[in-house]
């Protein structure tokens, strides 16, 4: 028997929902709530295997419920319904831990395979989401911190991270070895660092090359 | 001289701006409000479909659901064009919609519905959202004595001073318990609701006497931009 926890502030739509779930032999519902202040407790008594999370909610937001239930429940599914096809909504629903989204229009079909799903270890999501999602992670990868280096630092900065000595650095730049320096002591400048070690951990991390 | 001007766009960018926000929260408001229910109407004619040829009963309770739903629908969207309106914000118009209101969510009930006025000032000018919340506490109100209270009649009275509007909403039901009041989550909603535009809520009840609600809206933090 597969437990589902609802939690909406529409009554229609937490109604429709359960008797939707009442009405499949290996559902049940484990409650049907209008919001989730409290969340934790909740959960804790209700004893769900899943929940089916709106996000606009009144007192605690349907975002914070589901961080919350996935800090202290982390195997337990949420799934986030809303009507909004808002892409920051479901970024931070999907940051806070939800295993999946659905949109409100999606129908019952839908709606009780993407709960089969989280189950079994699936992302339910509508493909129009999906994409969104994607988008979202590729211009994220696109955005990289502008430390005002001019090109030949940038030059110099490369060939460090690439595990290069100064002396290596300068014969290659065909530069000396205290111009190396010079340019490297404004890098850190920019990079607010204090060593070689610093400024190449610096530029991996923001994915400057 | 200058600087006068200067303050003045200013602020009048900023009571635009404010607009703007009332306005896209109502939307955002509306469009979660009405979105849900619409979605439930989906939900409900699927499972209705799987019961059609084997189980009548649910399937005719469940299309007494979707009707009450497209009524909520309706009445969701009427509310939120006339709090909006803002041209016919009057006595006449208030006491007419807070009649009507009632009316639709009583007329299936054999309960009777009494309304007073008492008016000693023009009604000032209320923000979309003063409006859109008392209506929708209104209502809460009247469902509620309609749906748990046994009662037989409400009396609503409304009354509108200099500064200050109050709507008084009484059953002669069952009443409850005043210690178990503070329970309720749809009455902390609706506090939250009066809180939100600057105004209060009472509530009391009595094993004996019914449940009375008191709406008290006071224009006195918003001032200018009431308008």
């Amino acid at each position: 028997m597969i437990r589902v926890l609802i939690f909406d502030d529409n009554e229609d739509r937490r109604d429709s929902l359960a008797l939707l779930i009442e009405s499949v032999s290996d559902f049940a519902v484990s409650g049907a709530l209008s919001q989730a202040n409290n969340v934790i407790e909740k959960v804790a008594i209700l004893k769900p295997d899943v929940v089916l999370m709106d996000i606009d909610m009144p007192g605690t937001n349907g975002i914070e419920a589901t961080r919350l239930i996935h800090a202290t429940f982390p195997s337990l599914p949420v799934i986030i319904q809303t009507v909004f096809d808002d892409d920051d909504k479901i970024f931070q629903a999907l940051k806070a831990g939800a295993a999946g989204y659905l949109l409100k229009n999606a129908s019952s079909k839908v709606i009780l395979s993407a709960i089969r799903e989280v189950l079994h270890g699936g992302a339910p999501m509508t493909p129009a989401i999906a994409q969104r999602v994607l988008t979202f992670f590729r211009n994220e990868k696109t955005v990289k911190p502008d430390y005002g280096l001019t090109d030949r630092e940038t030059d110099v900065l490369r060939l460090l991270t690439q595990g290069n000595s100064y002396k290596m650095i300068a014969d290659q730049l065909e530069i000396t070895f205290n111009t190396v320096n010079s340019h490297l002591k404004k890098v850190y400048e920019k990079l607010q660092v204090h060593s070689a070690g610093e400024a190449i951990a610096k530029s991996v991390r923001d994915q400057l090359f | 001289m200058q600087d006068e001007l200067i303050l003045q766009l200013e602020e009048k960018r900023k009571s635009q701006e404010q607009f703007l926000n009332i306005r896209n929260r109502l939307a955002a408001d509306l469009h979660d409000e009405v979105g849900s229910t619409l979605s439930s109407i989906i939900i409900y004619s699927e499972v209705a479909d799987n019961y059609v040829d084997t189980e009548p009963e649910k399937t005719h309770s469940i299309l007494m659901r979707i009707r009450n739903s497209s009524k909520r629908v309706i009445d969701a969207m009427r509310d939120i064009v006339w709090a909006t309106h803002t041209s016919d914000n009057n006595q006449l118009n208030w006491s007419l919609k807070l009649r009507e209101t009632a009316h639709s969510l009583l007329q299936e009930s054999s309960i009777e519905f009494y309304f007073e006025e008492e008016v000693t000032h023009e009604l000032l000018e209320f923000l979309p959202e003063v409006k859109r919340n008392l209506l929708l506490v209104f209502r809460e109100a009247i469902s509620n004595a309609m749906k748990h209270s046994k009662c037989t009649r409400i009396d609503c009275r409304m009354s509108i001073e200099k500064n200050r509007f109050q709507l008084s909403i009484s059953d002669n039901g069952m009443g409850f318990d005043n210690s178990k009041i503070s329970a309720g989550i749809g009455l902390k909603n609706r506090r939250n609701r009066m809180y939100a535009i600057g105004g209060t809520l009472d509530i009391s009840g009595s094993h004996s006497g019914g449940v009375s609600i008191q709406l008290n809206w006071e224009d006195q933090i918003l001032g200018p931009i009431a308008r």
